[in-house]
Protein backbone atom coordinates (compact mmCIF):
# COMPACT_ATOMS: atom_id res chain seq x y z
CA UNK A 1 0.00 0.00 0.00
CA UNK A 2 1.82 3.37 -0.90
CA UNK A 3 1.72 5.85 1.92
CA UNK A 4 -1.11 7.95 -0.19
CA UNK A 5 -3.75 5.27 0.88
CA UNK A 6 -2.64 5.55 4.29
CA UNK A 7 -3.31 8.92 4.69
CA UNK A 8 -6.21 8.75 3.61
CA UNK A 9 -7.05 5.74 5.87
CA UNK A 10 -6.08 7.36 8.59
CA UNK A 11 -8.13 10.59 7.73
CA UNK A 12 -11.24 8.65 7.17
CA UNK A 13 -10.99 6.85 10.45
CA UNK A 14 -9.88 10.00 12.29
CA UNK A 15 -13.04 11.29 11.31
CA UNK A 16 -15.06 8.48 12.16
CA UNK A 17 -13.65 8.05 15.32
CA UNK A 18 -14.79 11.90 16.07
CA UNK A 19 -18.16 11.43 14.60
CA UNK A 20 -18.90 8.31 16.10
CA UNK A 21 -18.64 10.00 19.70
CA UNK A 22 -20.35 12.71 18.61
CA UNK A 23 -23.32 10.31 17.30
CA UNK A 24 -22.93 7.80 20.79
CA UNK A 25 -22.98 10.63 23.12
CA UNK A 26 -26.51 11.64 21.57
CA UNK A 27 -28.38 8.17 20.95
CA UNK A 28 -26.88 6.60 23.96
CA UNK A 29 -27.10 9.24 26.33
CA UNK A 30 -30.41 9.97 26.75
CA UNK A 31 -31.46 6.58 26.42
CA UNK A 32 -29.23 5.09 29.33
CA UNK A 33 -30.84 7.47 31.43
CA UNK A 34 -34.39 5.95 31.02
CA UNK A 35 -32.86 2.04 31.43
CA UNK A 36 -30.92 3.51 34.04
CA UNK A 37 -34.15 4.09 36.11
CA UNK A 38 -35.74 0.92 34.96
CA UNK A 39 -32.88 -1.30 36.55
CA UNK A 40 -33.07 0.83 39.24
CA UNK A 41 -36.66 0.03 39.74
CA UNK A 42 -36.66 -3.35 38.99
CA UNK A 43 -33.31 -3.87 41.87
CA UNK A 44 -35.57 -2.05 44.30
CA UNK A 45 -38.64 -4.60 43.53
CA UNK A 46 -36.14 -7.34 43.99
CA UNK A 47 -36.41 -8.69 41.04
CA UNK A 48 -33.28 -8.61 39.30
CA UNK A 49 -33.05 -11.96 39.01
CA UNK A 50 -30.05 -14.55 36.79
CA UNK A 51 -32.44 -15.43 34.49
CA UNK A 52 -35.34 -12.72 32.94
CA UNK A 53 -38.35 -14.08 32.81
CA UNK A 54 -39.65 -11.23 30.37
CA UNK A 55 -37.72 -10.47 27.09
CA UNK A 56 -35.88 -7.19 27.83
CA UNK A 57 -36.91 -3.70 25.68
CA UNK A 58 -34.51 -3.55 23.38
CA UNK A 59 -34.92 -0.71 21.02
CA UNK A 60 -32.47 -0.35 18.07
CA UNK A 61 -29.87 2.21 19.56
CA UNK A 62 -30.41 4.75 16.77
CA UNK A 63 -33.79 5.31 18.50
CA UNK A 64 -33.61 8.32 20.50
CA UNK A 65 -37.13 7.72 22.71
CA UNK B 1 9.62 26.31 33.32
CA UNK B 2 7.75 27.61 29.82
CA UNK B 3 7.52 23.88 29.29
CA UNK B 4 5.15 23.71 32.37
CA UNK B 5 3.13 26.81 31.48
CA UNK B 6 -0.52 26.05 32.07
CA UNK B 7 -4.13 27.77 31.56
CA UNK B 8 -5.00 25.71 34.63
CA UNK B 9 -6.19 28.30 37.45
CA UNK B 10 -8.56 28.34 40.64
CA UNK B 11 -11.71 28.17 38.57
CA UNK B 12 -10.75 24.70 37.12
CA UNK B 13 -9.68 23.38 40.70
CA UNK B 14 -13.34 23.92 41.91
CA UNK B 15 -14.64 22.45 38.90
CA UNK B 16 -12.67 19.38 39.58
CA UNK B 17 -13.52 19.42 43.46
CA UNK B 18 -17.49 19.60 42.31
CA UNK B 19 -17.52 16.76 39.96
CA UNK B 20 -15.51 14.74 42.72
CA UNK B 21 -17.83 15.40 45.48
CA UNK B 22 -20.52 14.03 43.72
CA UNK B 23 -18.96 11.25 42.93
CA UNK B 24 -18.98 10.24 46.65
CA UNK B 25 -22.63 11.63 47.07
CA UNK B 26 -23.69 8.70 44.32
CA UNK B 27 -21.73 6.00 45.73
CA UNK B 28 -23.22 6.43 49.07
CA UNK B 29 -27.11 6.98 47.56
CA UNK B 30 -26.19 3.69 45.08
CA UNK B 31 -25.66 1.02 48.36
CA UNK B 32 -29.47 1.18 48.96
CA UNK B 33 -29.80 -0.46 45.88
CA UNK B 34 -27.52 -3.68 46.73
CA UNK B 35 -29.73 -6.33 47.90
CA UNK B 36 -27.99 -9.51 47.62
CA UNK B 37 -24.52 -11.01 45.58
CA UNK B 38 -26.04 -10.63 42.40
CA UNK B 39 -26.97 -6.77 42.35
CA UNK B 40 -23.56 -6.07 43.90
CA UNK B 41 -21.34 -7.99 41.01
CA UNK B 42 -23.60 -7.82 37.93
CA UNK B 43 -25.92 -5.27 39.26
CA UNK B 44 -28.19 -8.23 39.21
CA UNK B 45 -28.29 -8.46 35.82
CA UNK B 46 -30.62 -5.53 35.06
CA UNK B 47 -28.40 -3.79 32.56
CA UNK B 48 -30.16 -3.28 28.80
CA UNK B 49 -28.10 -1.85 25.88
CA UNK B 50 -27.80 1.37 25.73
CA UNK B 51 -26.86 1.55 29.60
CA UNK B 52 -24.44 -1.41 29.25
CA UNK B 53 -23.08 0.67 26.17
CA UNK B 54 -22.26 3.67 28.11
CA UNK B 55 -20.90 1.77 31.08
CA UNK B 56 -18.78 0.16 29.11
CA UNK B 57 -17.43 3.26 27.19
CA UNK B 58 -16.47 4.50 30.61
CA UNK B 59 -14.84 1.87 31.28
CA UNK B 60 -12.89 1.33 28.46
CA UNK B 61 -12.30 4.89 27.91
CA UNK B 62 -9.92 5.08 30.72
CA UNK B 63 -7.30 7.85 31.78
CA UNK B 64 -4.66 4.98 31.03
CA UNK B 65 -6.02 4.04 27.57
CA UNK B 66 -6.00 8.00 26.67
CA UNK B 67 -2.70 7.65 27.74
CA UNK B 68 -0.90 5.23 26.52
CA UNK B 69 -3.14 6.08 22.72
CA UNK B 70 -1.93 9.87 22.65
CA UNK B 71 1.46 8.89 23.67
CA UNK B 72 1.58 6.01 20.59
CA UNK B 73 -0.21 8.85 18.50
CA UNK B 74 3.03 11.14 19.84
CA UNK B 75 5.71 8.99 19.00
CA UNK B 76 4.20 6.90 16.20
CA UNK B 77 1.45 9.69 14.72
CA UNK B 78 -1.10 8.56 12.33
CA UNK B 79 0.51 4.84 11.94
CA UNK B 80 -0.59 3.97 15.48
CA UNK B 81 -3.91 4.10 14.27
CA UNK B 82 -3.34 0.57 13.09
CA UNK B 83 -4.81 -0.54 16.71
CA UNK B 84 -7.97 1.08 16.05
CA UNK B 85 -8.33 -1.03 13.02
CA UNK B 86 -7.37 -4.31 14.51
CA UNK B 87 -9.44 -3.40 17.33
CA UNK B 88 -12.57 -2.74 15.42
CA UNK B 89 -12.41 -5.45 13.24
CA UNK B 90 -11.94 -8.10 16.37
CA UNK B 91 -15.28 -6.66 17.47
CA UNK B 92 -17.13 -6.26 14.50
CA UNK B 93 -16.98 -10.20 14.04
CA UNK B 94 -17.66 -10.76 17.70
CA UNK B 95 -20.80 -8.42 17.09
CA UNK B 96 -21.87 -10.17 14.05
CA UNK B 97 -21.58 -13.41 14.52
CA UNK B 98 -21.75 -13.56 18.69
CA UNK B 99 -18.53 -15.97 19.04
CA UNK B 100 -17.65 -16.87 22.51
CA UNK B 101 -19.68 -14.27 24.16
CA UNK B 102 -22.94 -15.49 23.50
CA UNK B 103 -22.04 -19.06 24.82
CA UNK B 104 -20.34 -17.34 27.71
CA UNK B 105 -23.45 -15.38 28.78
CA UNK B 106 -25.66 -18.55 28.06
CA UNK B 107 -23.71 -20.23 31.10
CA UNK B 108 -25.26 -17.47 33.49
CA UNK B 109 -22.04 -17.19 35.42
CA UNK B 110 -20.90 -14.39 37.60
CA UNK B 111 -17.64 -14.46 36.54
CA UNK B 112 -14.74 -16.51 33.75
CA UNK B 113 -13.56 -18.72 36.85
CA UNK B 114 -16.96 -19.77 37.45
CA UNK B 115 -17.59 -21.10 33.94
CA UNK B 116 -13.99 -22.62 34.71
CA UNK B 117 -15.21 -24.93 37.21
CA UNK B 118 -18.83 -25.57 35.22
CA UNK B 119 -16.94 -27.11 32.20
CA UNK B 120 -13.66 -28.59 33.96
CA UNK B 121 -13.11 -28.57 37.73
CA UNK B 122 -12.87 -26.59 40.63
CA UNK B 123 -9.00 -26.61 40.70
CA UNK B 124 -9.40 -24.98 37.02
CA UNK B 125 -11.44 -22.67 38.54
CA UNK B 126 -8.63 -21.17 41.65
CA UNK B 127 -5.75 -21.79 39.57
CA UNK B 128 -7.65 -19.45 36.50
CA UNK B 129 -8.87 -16.79 39.24
CA UNK B 130 -5.71 -16.26 40.28
CA UNK B 131 -3.47 -16.04 37.15
CA UNK B 132 -6.62 -13.66 36.66
CA UNK B 133 -5.76 -11.48 39.20
CA UNK B 134 -2.32 -11.92 38.98
CA UNK B 135 -2.29 -10.69 35.61
CA UNK B 136 -5.46 -8.02 36.01
CA UNK B 137 -3.61 -6.50 39.07
CA UNK B 138 0.33 -6.08 37.04
CA UNK B 139 -1.29 -4.82 34.21
CA UNK B 140 -3.52 -1.95 36.60
CA UNK B 141 -0.28 -1.37 38.63
CA UNK B 142 0.74 1.36 36.40
CA UNK B 143 -2.90 2.91 35.70
CA UNK B 144 -2.20 5.75 38.69
CA UNK B 145 1.05 6.33 37.66
CA UNK B 146 -0.26 7.05 33.91
CA UNK B 147 -2.66 9.52 36.02
CA UNK B 148 -0.45 11.28 37.49
CA UNK B 149 1.49 12.06 34.82
CA UNK B 150 -1.53 13.16 33.40
CA UNK B 151 -2.56 16.02 36.39
CA UNK B 152 1.04 17.13 36.53
CA UNK B 153 1.32 18.01 32.70
CA UNK B 154 -2.21 19.73 32.74
CA UNK B 155 -1.97 21.14 36.23
CA UNK B 156 1.88 22.38 36.42
CA UNK B 157 1.65 20.59 39.57
CA UNK B 158 5.57 19.69 39.71
CA UNK B 159 5.35 18.94 43.82
CA UNK B 160 5.94 15.34 43.77
CA UNK B 161 4.37 14.71 47.23
CA UNK B 162 1.37 16.95 46.14
CA UNK B 163 1.23 14.77 43.44
CA UNK B 164 1.23 11.33 45.55
CA UNK B 165 -1.62 12.67 47.43
CA UNK B 166 -3.72 14.07 44.80
CA UNK B 167 -3.87 10.26 43.35
CA UNK B 168 -3.74 8.56 46.52
CA UNK B 169 -7.12 10.69 47.29
CA UNK B 170 -8.67 9.62 44.09
CA UNK B 171 -8.03 6.40 44.30
CA UNK B 172 -9.46 6.15 47.97
CA UNK B 173 -12.56 7.98 46.37
CA UNK B 174 -13.07 5.15 43.75
CA UNK B 175 -12.48 2.45 46.72
CA UNK B 176 -14.88 4.26 48.74
CA UNK B 177 -18.06 4.39 46.49
CA UNK B 178 -17.35 0.89 44.83
CA UNK B 179 -16.69 -1.31 48.01
CA UNK B 180 -19.96 0.61 49.18
CA UNK B 181 -22.20 0.31 46.07
CA UNK B 182 -21.07 -2.52 43.94
CA UNK B 183 -22.06 -2.78 40.08
CA UNK B 184 -24.52 -0.85 40.68
CA UNK B 185 -22.52 2.26 41.83
CA UNK B 186 -20.01 1.62 38.93
CA UNK B 187 -22.86 1.55 36.61
CA UNK B 188 -24.45 4.67 37.95
CA UNK B 189 -21.04 6.41 37.87
CA UNK B 190 -19.95 5.25 35.01
CA UNK B 191 -23.06 6.58 33.14
CA UNK B 192 -22.16 9.95 34.53
CA UNK B 193 -18.65 9.48 33.61
CA UNK B 194 -19.16 8.65 30.43
CA UNK B 195 -21.62 12.05 29.68
CA UNK B 196 -18.42 13.69 31.15
CA UNK B 197 -15.86 11.66 29.40
CA UNK B 198 -17.46 12.35 25.97
CA UNK B 199 -18.46 15.97 26.15
CA UNK B 200 -14.83 16.12 27.38
CA UNK B 201 -13.17 14.30 24.27
CA UNK B 202 -15.12 16.39 21.98
CA UNK B 203 -14.17 19.47 23.33
CA UNK B 204 -10.45 18.68 23.36
CA UNK B 205 -10.44 16.89 19.67
CA UNK B 206 -12.06 19.90 18.83
CA UNK B 207 -9.61 22.35 20.05
CA UNK B 208 -6.90 20.26 18.76
CA UNK B 209 -8.01 19.77 15.18
CA UNK B 210 -8.33 23.58 15.40
CA UNK B 211 -5.21 24.12 16.41
CA UNK B 212 -4.01 21.98 13.43
CA UNK B 213 -5.57 24.24 11.02
CA UNK B 214 -8.85 21.30 10.20
CA UNK B 215 -9.10 18.56 7.59
CA UNK B 216 -6.33 20.48 5.39
CA UNK B 217 -4.24 21.16 8.09
CA UNK B 218 -4.27 17.27 9.45
CA UNK B 219 -3.68 16.50 5.85
CA UNK B 220 -0.20 18.84 5.34
CA UNK B 221 0.64 17.40 8.51
CA UNK B 222 0.14 13.77 7.65
CA UNK B 223 2.90 14.49 4.68
CA UNK B 224 5.62 15.18 6.92
CA UNK B 225 4.76 12.29 9.88
CA UNK B 226 4.91 8.61 10.13
CA UNK B 227 1.88 7.00 8.50
CA UNK B 228 3.05 3.16 7.51
CA UNK B 229 2.50 0.71 10.17
CA UNK B 230 3.95 -1.72 8.21
CA UNK B 231 7.23 0.05 7.78
CA UNK B 232 9.55 -1.50 10.56
CA UNK B 233 11.45 1.58 11.25
CA UNK B 234 9.88 5.27 12.08
CA UNK B 235 10.93 7.63 9.40
CA UNK B 236 11.49 10.52 11.50
CA UNK B 237 13.93 9.42 14.20
CA UNK B 238 17.13 7.61 13.83
CA UNK B 239 16.58 4.71 15.96
CA UNK B 240 16.24 1.66 14.15
CA UNK B 241 13.44 -0.48 14.09
CA UNK B 242 11.00 1.82 16.63
CA UNK B 243 8.11 1.81 14.70
CA UNK B 244 5.90 -0.40 14.68
CA UNK B 245 6.57 -3.84 11.95
CA UNK B 246 5.00 -7.05 10.98
CA UNK B 247 6.10 -8.78 14.10
CA UNK B 248 4.65 -6.10 15.87
CA UNK B 249 1.43 -5.81 13.88
CA UNK B 250 1.06 -9.62 13.86
CA UNK B 251 1.26 -9.31 17.80
CA UNK B 252 -1.08 -7.38 18.81
CA UNK B 253 -3.62 -8.16 16.14
CA UNK B 254 -3.40 -11.24 18.23
CA UNK B 255 -3.36 -9.73 21.61
CA UNK B 256 -6.15 -7.37 21.06
CA UNK B 257 -8.47 -9.71 19.38
CA UNK B 258 -8.49 -11.76 21.98
CA UNK B 259 -8.72 -9.23 24.81
CA UNK B 260 -11.70 -7.39 23.05
CA UNK B 261 -13.16 -10.74 23.91
CA UNK B 262 -12.00 -12.29 27.00
CA UNK B 263 -10.50 -9.58 29.12
CA UNK B 264 -12.52 -9.69 32.42
CA UNK B 265 -13.70 -6.44 32.93
CA UNK B 266 -15.07 -6.94 29.45
CA UNK B 267 -16.71 -10.42 30.09
CA UNK B 268 -17.59 -8.78 33.40
CA UNK B 269 -20.27 -6.41 31.40
CA UNK B 270 -21.13 -8.77 28.83
CA UNK B 271 -22.09 -11.00 32.21
CA UNK B 272 -24.17 -8.52 33.59
CA UNK B 273 -26.42 -7.55 30.61
CA UNK B 274 -29.59 -8.82 30.36
CA UNK B 275 -29.52 -11.87 28.19
CA UNK B 276 -27.01 -13.33 25.51
CA UNK B 277 -28.44 -11.63 22.38
CA UNK B 278 -27.72 -7.97 24.13
CA UNK B 279 -24.44 -9.40 24.79
CA UNK B 280 -23.90 -9.95 20.92
CA UNK B 281 -25.38 -6.61 20.30
CA UNK B 282 -23.34 -5.20 22.94
CA UNK B 283 -20.32 -6.07 20.93
CA UNK B 284 -21.68 -5.07 17.93
CA UNK B 285 -22.52 -1.19 18.78
CA UNK B 286 -18.97 -1.06 20.84
CA UNK B 287 -17.47 -0.45 17.81
CA UNK B 288 -17.97 2.97 18.05
CA UNK B 289 -16.86 3.60 21.56
CA UNK B 290 -13.68 1.61 20.93
CA UNK B 291 -13.21 3.46 17.31
CA UNK B 292 -13.45 6.47 19.34
CA UNK B 293 -10.99 5.63 22.48
CA UNK B 294 -8.12 4.63 19.59
CA UNK B 295 -8.61 7.51 17.86
CA UNK B 296 -9.81 10.96 19.69
CA UNK B 297 -6.28 10.41 22.29
CA UNK B 298 -4.11 9.41 19.38
CA UNK B 299 -5.33 13.07 17.69
CA UNK B 300 -4.31 14.61 20.63
CA UNK B 301 -0.82 12.98 20.35
CA UNK B 302 -0.73 13.88 16.47
CA UNK B 303 -1.62 17.73 17.69
CA UNK B 304 1.09 17.33 20.39
CA UNK B 305 3.69 16.07 17.81
CA UNK B 306 2.77 18.72 15.64
CA UNK B 307 2.81 21.72 18.60
CA UNK B 308 6.28 20.38 20.07
CA UNK B 309 7.74 20.43 16.29
CA UNK B 310 6.57 23.77 15.71
CA UNK B 311 7.62 25.23 18.74
CA UNK B 312 11.39 23.96 18.37
CA UNK B 313 12.36 25.33 22.02
CA UNK B 314 9.68 23.92 23.98
CA UNK B 315 10.39 20.11 22.05
CA UNK B 316 13.72 20.47 22.40
CA UNK B 317 12.88 21.12 26.37
CA UNK B 318 10.56 18.63 26.49
CA UNK B 319 13.37 15.64 24.42
CA UNK B 320 16.39 16.65 26.87
CA UNK B 321 13.44 15.80 29.88
CA UNK B 322 12.83 12.56 27.90
CA UNK B 323 16.36 11.46 27.32
CA UNK B 324 17.08 12.51 31.46
CA UNK B 325 14.27 11.04 32.21
CA UNK B 326 12.57 13.39 33.90
CA UNK B 327 9.91 13.10 31.82
CA UNK B 328 8.40 10.41 29.59
CA UNK B 329 7.01 10.72 26.20
CA UNK B 330 3.29 10.12 27.77
CA UNK B 331 3.75 13.63 29.69
CA UNK B 332 3.82 15.02 25.79
CA UNK B 333 -0.26 15.31 25.56
CA UNK B 334 -0.84 16.78 28.63
CA UNK B 335 1.87 19.37 28.60
CA UNK B 336 0.19 20.18 25.36
CA UNK B 337 -3.60 20.41 26.11
CA UNK B 338 -2.34 22.49 29.14
CA UNK B 339 -1.47 24.82 26.41
CA UNK B 340 -4.03 24.99 24.23
CA UNK B 341 -6.88 24.80 26.26
CA UNK B 342 -8.32 27.88 27.76
CA UNK B 343 -9.05 28.03 31.59
CA UNK B 344 -12.69 26.81 32.41
CA UNK B 345 -12.19 24.32 29.57
CA UNK B 346 -9.63 22.72 31.28
CA UNK B 347 -11.35 22.23 33.90
CA UNK B 348 -14.22 20.04 32.62
CA UNK B 349 -11.55 18.51 30.50
CA UNK B 350 -9.45 17.63 33.95
CA UNK B 351 -12.84 16.40 35.15
CA UNK B 352 -13.34 14.58 31.96
CA UNK B 353 -10.06 12.86 32.35
CA UNK B 354 -10.41 12.04 36.19
CA UNK B 355 -13.98 10.75 35.52
CA UNK B 356 -12.34 8.56 32.82
CA UNK B 357 -9.71 7.59 35.37
CA UNK B 358 -12.15 6.60 38.39
CA UNK B 359 -14.63 4.77 35.36
CA UNK B 360 -11.87 2.01 34.97
CA UNK B 361 -10.66 2.23 38.22
CA UNK B 362 -13.88 1.20 40.11
CA UNK B 363 -15.05 -1.67 37.41
CA UNK B 364 -11.50 -3.04 37.27
CA UNK B 365 -11.64 -3.21 41.65
CA UNK B 366 -14.71 -4.36 41.30
CA UNK B 367 -13.96 -7.28 39.04
CA UNK B 368 -10.49 -8.51 40.16
CA UNK B 369 -11.99 -8.25 44.28
CA UNK B 370 -15.22 -10.40 42.68
CA UNK B 371 -13.14 -13.28 41.62
CA UNK B 372 -10.99 -13.09 44.90
CA UNK B 373 -14.25 -13.49 46.50
CA UNK B 374 -15.96 -15.62 44.43
CA UNK B 375 -13.18 -17.74 42.45
CA UNK B 376 -10.12 -18.31 45.30
CA UNK B 377 -11.56 -17.61 48.85
CA UNK B 378 -14.86 -19.27 48.50
CA UNK B 379 -13.67 -22.51 46.60
CA UNK B 380 -11.07 -22.47 49.31
CA UNK B 381 -13.23 -22.68 52.06
CA UNK B 382 -16.23 -24.97 51.17
CA UNK B 383 -18.19 -21.94 50.26
CA UNK B 384 -19.53 -18.39 51.87
CA UNK B 385 -22.86 -17.00 52.51
CA UNK B 386 -23.96 -14.55 50.29
CA UNK B 387 -23.37 -11.79 53.00
CA UNK B 388 -19.82 -13.05 53.42
CA UNK B 389 -19.11 -12.81 49.50
CA UNK B 390 -20.00 -9.66 49.56
CA UNK B 391 -17.47 -8.75 52.40
CA UNK B 392 -14.81 -11.15 51.20
CA UNK B 393 -15.60 -8.55 47.67
CA UNK B 394 -15.27 -5.03 49.30
CA UNK B 395 -11.92 -6.75 51.89
CA UNK B 396 -10.40 -7.97 48.23
CA UNK B 397 -11.03 -4.38 46.79
CA UNK B 398 -9.46 -2.34 49.65
CA UNK B 399 -6.24 -4.87 49.46
CA UNK B 400 -5.55 -4.37 46.00
CA UNK B 401 -6.19 -0.72 46.27
CA UNK B 402 -3.33 -0.79 48.75
CA UNK B 403 -1.21 -2.98 46.51
CA UNK B 404 -1.89 -0.13 43.74
CA UNK B 405 -0.60 2.53 45.82
CA UNK B 406 2.37 0.71 46.41
CA UNK B 407 3.07 -0.55 42.99
CA UNK B 408 1.85 2.88 41.04
CA UNK B 409 4.44 4.53 42.89
CA UNK B 410 7.52 2.82 42.80
CA UNK B 411 7.42 0.98 39.56
CA UNK B 412 9.68 2.87 36.88
CA UNK B 413 7.71 1.40 33.16
CA UNK B 414 10.33 0.27 30.78
CA UNK B 415 8.84 0.74 27.84
CA UNK B 416 5.96 2.27 25.77
CA UNK B 417 2.84 1.87 28.08
CA UNK B 418 0.67 0.14 25.45
CA UNK B 419 2.89 -2.43 25.52
CA UNK B 420 3.62 -2.86 29.07
CA UNK B 421 -0.28 -3.50 29.69
CA UNK B 422 -0.52 -6.04 25.91
CA UNK B 423 2.10 -7.91 27.70
CA UNK B 424 1.04 -8.32 31.66
CA UNK B 425 -2.60 -9.02 29.40
CA UNK B 426 -1.06 -12.17 27.95
CA UNK B 427 -0.48 -13.42 31.11
CA UNK B 428 -4.34 -13.67 31.50
CA UNK B 429 -5.36 -13.71 27.96
CA UNK B 430 -3.03 -16.17 26.57
CA UNK B 431 -4.16 -18.99 28.69
CA UNK B 432 -7.79 -17.86 28.73
CA UNK B 433 -7.93 -18.19 25.09
CA UNK B 434 -7.61 -21.72 25.01
CA UNK B 435 -9.70 -22.94 28.20
CA UNK B 436 -12.14 -20.87 27.29
CA UNK B 437 -12.74 -20.94 23.40
CA UNK B 438 -11.96 -24.91 23.90
CA UNK B 439 -14.30 -25.30 26.60
CA UNK B 440 -17.25 -23.58 24.70
CA UNK B 441 -16.01 -25.43 21.50
CA UNK B 442 -14.46 -28.34 22.11
CA UNK B 443 -15.36 -31.88 23.43
CA UNK B 444 -12.10 -32.96 23.93
CA UNK B 445 -10.88 -30.33 26.05
CA UNK B 446 -9.87 -31.06 29.72
CA UNK B 447 -8.89 -29.72 32.95
CA UNK B 448 -5.17 -31.03 33.06
CA UNK B 449 -5.56 -29.32 29.75
CA UNK B 450 -6.62 -26.46 31.29
CA UNK B 451 -4.45 -26.34 34.33
CA UNK B 452 -1.46 -26.80 31.61
CA UNK B 453 -2.72 -23.61 29.77
CA UNK B 454 -3.21 -21.34 32.48
CA UNK B 455 0.06 -22.31 34.46
CA UNK B 456 1.86 -21.80 30.73
CA UNK B 457 0.39 -18.12 30.93
CA UNK B 458 2.92 -17.08 33.62
CA UNK B 459 5.02 -16.96 30.20
CA UNK B 460 3.71 -13.57 29.64
CA UNK B 461 5.91 -11.90 31.74
CA UNK B 462 8.89 -12.87 29.77
CA UNK B 463 7.77 -9.90 27.35
CA UNK B 464 8.50 -7.24 29.94
CA UNK B 465 12.20 -5.01 28.91
CA UNK B 466 12.96 -5.79 31.99
CA UNK B 467 12.70 -9.65 31.39
CA UNK B 468 14.09 -9.88 27.86
CA UNK B 469 16.99 -8.06 28.78
CA UNK B 470 18.02 -10.90 31.03
CA UNK B 471 17.03 -13.23 28.28
CA UNK B 472 19.21 -11.48 25.83
CA UNK B 473 22.07 -10.29 28.46
CA UNK B 474 22.64 -14.95 29.44
CA UNK B 475 21.89 -16.40 26.40
CA UNK B 476 22.14 -13.70 23.47
CA UNK B 477 24.46 -11.83 24.63
CA UNK B 478 26.30 -10.20 21.49
CA UNK B 479 24.05 -7.44 20.29
CA UNK B 480 25.05 -7.74 16.94
CA UNK B 481 23.80 -11.71 16.54
CA UNK B 482 20.15 -12.30 17.57
CA UNK B 483 18.05 -11.00 19.69
CA UNK B 484 15.02 -11.40 21.75
CA UNK B 485 12.52 -8.27 21.08
CA UNK B 486 8.99 -7.93 22.74
CA UNK B 487 6.98 -8.55 19.73
CA UNK B 488 8.48 -12.06 19.25
CA UNK B 489 7.95 -12.54 22.70
CA UNK B 490 4.27 -11.80 22.80
CA UNK B 491 3.47 -13.78 19.79
CA UNK B 492 5.67 -16.67 21.70
CA UNK B 493 3.97 -16.59 25.30
CA UNK B 494 0.38 -15.93 23.16
CA UNK B 495 0.82 -18.94 21.49
CA UNK B 496 1.98 -21.75 23.10
CA UNK B 497 -0.60 -21.98 26.20
CA UNK B 498 -2.75 -22.82 23.20
CA UNK B 499 -0.01 -25.50 22.05
CA UNK B 500 0.06 -26.64 25.15
CA UNK B 501 -4.07 -27.14 26.10
CA UNK B 502 -4.34 -29.08 22.91
CA UNK B 503 -1.11 -31.52 23.43
CA UNK B 504 -2.20 -32.35 26.96
CA UNK B 505 -5.96 -32.51 26.43
CA UNK B 506 -5.12 -35.06 23.89
CA UNK B 507 -2.89 -36.90 25.93
CA UNK B 508 -4.36 -36.44 29.01
CA UNK B 509 -8.38 -36.44 28.37
CA UNK B 510 -11.07 -36.28 30.94
CA UNK B 511 -12.93 -39.61 32.22
CA UNK B 512 -16.15 -38.07 31.02
CA UNK B 513 -16.79 -34.71 29.07
CA UNK B 514 -19.05 -32.35 31.32
CA UNK B 515 -19.10 -29.77 27.92
CA UNK B 516 -22.29 -27.65 27.74
CA UNK B 517 -23.40 -29.41 24.35
CA UNK B 518 -23.43 -32.85 26.11
CA UNK B 519 -25.60 -31.03 28.97
CA UNK B 520 -27.78 -30.28 25.98
CA UNK B 521 -27.68 -33.28 24.65
CA UNK B 522 -29.16 -35.12 27.84
CA UNK B 523 -32.03 -32.30 28.35
CA UNK B 524 -32.79 -33.56 24.79
CA UNK B 525 -32.80 -37.35 24.99
CA UNK B 526 -34.74 -37.26 28.73
CA UNK B 527 -37.21 -34.44 26.63
CA UNK B 528 -37.82 -37.30 23.91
Amino acid sequence: MSDGVWRVLWIVILGAGLLGMAGLLLSVGFGSVRELRQSLDELRAGSGCDEPVDEPVDEPVDGTN
Amino acid sequence: MELFRTEFGTIDWVIVIVYLAGSILIGLWANRYVGGLSDYLVAGRTLRIRLALATMTGTELGLVTVMYVAELGYTKQFASLYLAVIEVLALAVIGATGVVVYRLRQEAVLTVPEYYERRYTRTVRVVGAVMMVLAGVLNMGVFLKAGSLFLVGVTGLEDPMALKLIMSSLLLLVLFYTVLGGMVSVVITDLIQFVVLGIGALVVSVYVLGELGGIEGLWELSHRAYVNPLQGDNPLTAVPADGVGPWMLTAQWLTLSIAVMLWPATVSRTLAVKTPEVARRLYLFSTIPFLARRTLPALWGIGAFAYFSLHADLGRDLQQAIASNELSTLSAMPLYLAKIIPSGLLGLVTAAMLAAFMSTHDSYLLCWGGVVAQDIVAPLCGGLSDRNRVLVTRISIVVIGAFLLFWGLWYEIGQELWDYLAITGTVYLSGALPVIVGGLYWRRASSVGALAALVCGVMGVCGLSQVIDVINGTFFPDPAGFQVFPALMMLVTMLTPTLVFISVSLLVPDSRHRSSTDGESLVREKLS
